[in-house]
């Protein structure tokens, strides 16, 4: 997570400057963390590392797949959930 | 819920703390020392078929490895197969822990045998560069890491797991405030 941080994956990535191929692999790596860091925080019951609003990335195309980027978006969702569910208790 | 159904009590606190109970890895790889024989690597015909387990069982939800740049240095790797100069790469280590998720995903473990892939798995462990080596190629490090999670995940390593997926703190921020 930190390392993604660090190399700004959090942030809506510039396509015009790095290229769509390099921006989409980096929006499919940066939402993979964030899929397995709410769900292993939530799990071992402890804070959150970075707030919903501070993530602006959009979600990967996948060559054009809208039922990959559909399914992407119900996990995050569902992610996102667990995330609000844990840092109200 | 399941523990209060079969015996009409609420479960013990004590219940709940059994991380990294189910396989002792450390019997098997991490706290001994490394075996002298590196793990026999699969054609590349059971590589392909591994990694293609992995895209379809993992890869539907998470993002793993790059195919268009993982699997033509594989095929590289493969053709130059007496060399093996490229053991020490990042690629490598990616490379050994996909086959480690593909073997797990395979084939079936066995009760009180040690888990299917952890061969491949403990060396990438100890070829694991350091942070500053990490640091210089952030996309495929994150992408090992996310495998090295999901393995130590699978295992019931949760803390090893969660800690791979935050790695890493002071380090970082040091290397980071270098440049």
């Amino acid at each position: 997570m930190r390392m993604a941080l660090g190399e700004g994956m959090h942030t809506d990535m510039p396509v015009e400057d790095l290229g769509e191929a390099a921006v989409e692999r980096r929006r499919k790596a940066w939402w993979t963390i964030y899929i397995l860091d709410r769900q292993m925080t939530s799990l071992m019951g402890l804070p959150q590392s970075i707030q919903e609003d501070q993530i602006h990335p959009q979600l990967p195309t996948f060559s054009g797949s809208l039922q990959r980027t559909r399914a992407l978006d119900m996990h995050i969702k569902l992610s996102r959930a667990i995330a609000d569910i844990n840092s109200s208790t | 819920m399941t523990y209060e159904n079969l015996y009409q009590a609420p479960l013990p606190t004590g219940a709940l703390l059994f991380d990294g109970k189910a396989y002792n890895l450390k019997r098997d790889c991490l706290g001994g020392t490394l075996s002298t024989q590196p793990p026999v690597l699969p054609t590349l015909d059971y590589a392909l078929y591994l990694i293609n387990t992995v895209n379809f069982r993992c890869g539907q939800l998470f993002h793993l490895h790059d195919p268009d740049s993982f699997i033509p240095r594989m095929h590289a790797f493969y053709a130059e197969q007496l060399d093996r100069s490229d053991t020490s790469s990042l690629w490598y280590v990616h490379f050994l822990l996909i086959l480690a998720l593909g073997k797990a995903l395979v084939m079936p473990g066995s009760p009180g045998k040690p888990p299917n892939g952890i061969d491949f798995f403990c060396q990438a462990i100890h070829l694991l560069p350091d942070v500053e080596i990490l640091c210089r190629e952030p996309i495929e490090s994150t992408e090992i890491l996310c495998c090295i999670a999901i393995f130590y995940h699978s295992l019931d390593f949760r803390h090893s797991a969660y800690n791979y997926v935050r790695l890493h703190t002071n380090e970082h921020s040091a290397v980071m405030t270098v440049f």
